[in-house]
């Protein structure tokens, strides 16, 4: 009979720490800080055309840049983010989405990764649907989320995404696409600490005369991308 | 009177359209190529620019990104190079249809012009005559030259011309150059151009073709003296029985089972191919004429 009680504590315990799985991923920039992140993107390509196969390779670029943060308003974090040479004011939501962005005005504003709303549980899938509109056609995008999981000492949680886009194509033009990453979330902070992402292109170019068919070209392309926090000051 | 002139400018155009339409081998294979990259080209950017939208996934990243790797760019500067080797190749061919066959270059030579040029003289200073007519001759022949756009280092030699062009591709880039010939070929069996197109560039390269236009660039005075007279000299080509032109064009239209556009005119081909059946020396003035017997030349051109 002893036992009983104990159970009952170990079971409210490990009931506390599944509970503790479930977290709500946010950003929280601090108003007056600076975050510094560097970014490296690398890629490589080529074409395959009967026997020939030209390719082209671009070695790591990095690129430095900094997030200021001005603001909390009406729901919206007001950033400056920015280099030496330009600066982008843009207004964000705590769920990463955009609220305005001015100096971008009369631009197509990129479908970027929001975060889901709510408590998100480990090995929990999300998907963030929207259509893209370009030249006045829908496109189909979805962000595809998994919370992978949660380290609570570290306040790091690790979250896989890949994003799938429908790119117009037809029986002469085969294309697909696909971006697949990993990125770890300062819970602590509010911030993304790193992210490393590859996005892959395939272009199969055909041609069709009567019964015919010859496939000319096949493009490929492999960016990969990464981006790390370096640093945060008041 | 306008309908006059229409009329005559139809009549006047037509034949002039359907000899470039002949000469032209090399337009439908660049064309398809070009149109290919303009279709392949419009799909890259408007994906590059799709993909653009969502290649970057956090809203606090800056816009700009560094440029990506672009393979097609190495695709295309190798087209660059067909391209270039097409042009090449059309001038050639272009050059050997119109004085591969060495008739001009006798019909020239007969005419003689510059010594119309000196007839007044004849009467009032003969003696100027003699110095007047090889200049005017000379002059005469390169302005003539230039008036066709012949240059005698360049054209000279088609078949090392043809070879010269052929050269700046490289192995694999020429294998490449094959591929799309196969392709286009398979594509549009019922085109000739392309089956002519491959054949010169095939039979060109190994045998020597239009050797008649070297003697467009010897100027009537410059002939050797041994060669003078001999019925070979003055325009060999005619003399071939079996011209790389026109059996490369036979072929063509025979394969395609139709009048191809190269065999609508009644252009040089189809002399080429009825005075190959008959003797040349009968039907072909293939010796410059001499001066009438038991006169001397008064011009004294032929020296």
């Amino acid at each position: 009979m002893k036992v009983t009680p104990r159970s009952v504590l170990l079971l409210a315990l490990l009931f506390c720490c599944t509970t503790l799985d479930a977290v709500e991923i946010r950003y929280a920039f601090r108003k007056g800080y600076t975050y510094s992140y560097q970014y490296i993107q690398q890629s490589t390509g080529k074409v395959q055309t009967f026997t020939s196969s030209p390719s082209a390779s671009q070695p790591a670029s990095t690129a430095e840049f900094t997030l200021k943060a001005i603001d909390f308003q009406d729901g919206a974090f007001i950033v400056d983010i920015g280099d030496k040479n330009s600066t982008y004011r843009r207004y964000l939501r705590e769920n990463g989405e955009i609220k305005g962005a001015p100096a971008e005005s009369g631009q197509t504003i990129p479908f970027f990764m929001p975060l889901p709303d709510g408590d998100w549980k480990v090995s929990e899938k999300r998907q963030i649907k929207k259509d893209l509109n370009i030249g006045g056609k829908p496109v189909p995008a979805a962000w595809n989320l998994l919370l992978k999981s949660v380290d609570n000492e570290k306040g790091l949680a690790e979250i896989l995404f890949a994003a799938t886009m429908k790119l117009p194509d037809d029986r002469l033009r085969q294309k697909a696409f696909s971006l697949k990453g990993r990125l770890l979330f300062n819970l602590f902070e509010g911030v993304v600490h790193q992210a490393d992402w590859q996005t892959s292109y395939k272009f199969t170019f055909i041609n069709k005369e009567f019964a015919v068919t010859r496939n000319l070209w096949d493009f490929e392309k492999q960016v990969s991308h990464s981006l790390k926090m370096t640093g945060m000051q008041e | 009177m306008k309908k006059i002139f229409l009329l005559l400018s139809l009549l006047c155009a037509g034949p002039v359209h359907a000899q470039a339409q002949a000469n032209n081998i090399t337009s439908p294979f660049k064309l398809w190529l070009l149109n290919n990259e303009a279709r392949a080209l419009s799909s890259l950017s408007s994906d590059e620019m799709l993909i653009s939208k969502t290649s970057l996934p956090f809203s606090f990243m800056p816009p700009a990104t560094p440029a990506a790797a672009r393979p097609e760019e190495r695709l295309w500067a190798i087209h660059r190079k067909f391209y270039v080797l097409l042009d090449e190749v059309q001038g050639t061919y272009t050059l050997a249809r119109q004085f591969g066959n060495g008739k001009f270059s006798v019909v020239l030579k007969q005419a003689r012009p510059e010594t119309w040029s000196v007839m007044p003289l004849l009467q009032l200073c003969p003696e100027l005559v003699n110095r007047l007519a090889p200049e005017l001759r000379r002059a005469f022949h390169q302005t003539l030259l230039r008036a066709l756009s012949l240059d005698p280092q360049r054209d000279a030699d088609l078949m090392a011309r043809l070879n010269r062009a052929i050269k700046k591709l490289s192995d694999e880039e020429f294998r490449l150059l094959n591929d799309y010939f196969a392709s286009f070929a398979a594509l549009f069996p019922s085109d000739g151009s392309i089956k002519v197109l491959r054949g010169f560039i095939e039979t060109g390269s190994r045998k020597p073709f239009g050797t008649g236009i070297k003697e467009l660039f010897r100027p009537v005075g410059s002939q050797p003296v041994e060669a003078q007279g001999t019925t070979t000299t003055a325009a060999p080509a005619i003399l071939e029985s079996d011209d790389p032109l026109a059996e490369l064009e036979r072929l063509a239209q025979f394969d395609s089972g139709e009048i191809s556009t190269l065999a609508e005119p009644a252009s040089e081909t189809e002399s080429i191919e009825e005075d190959s059946d008959a003797p040349p020396v009968k039907t072909q003035p293939t010796e410059l004429e001499p001066p009438p017997p038991g006169t001397d030349d008064l011009f004294k051109i032929w020296d």
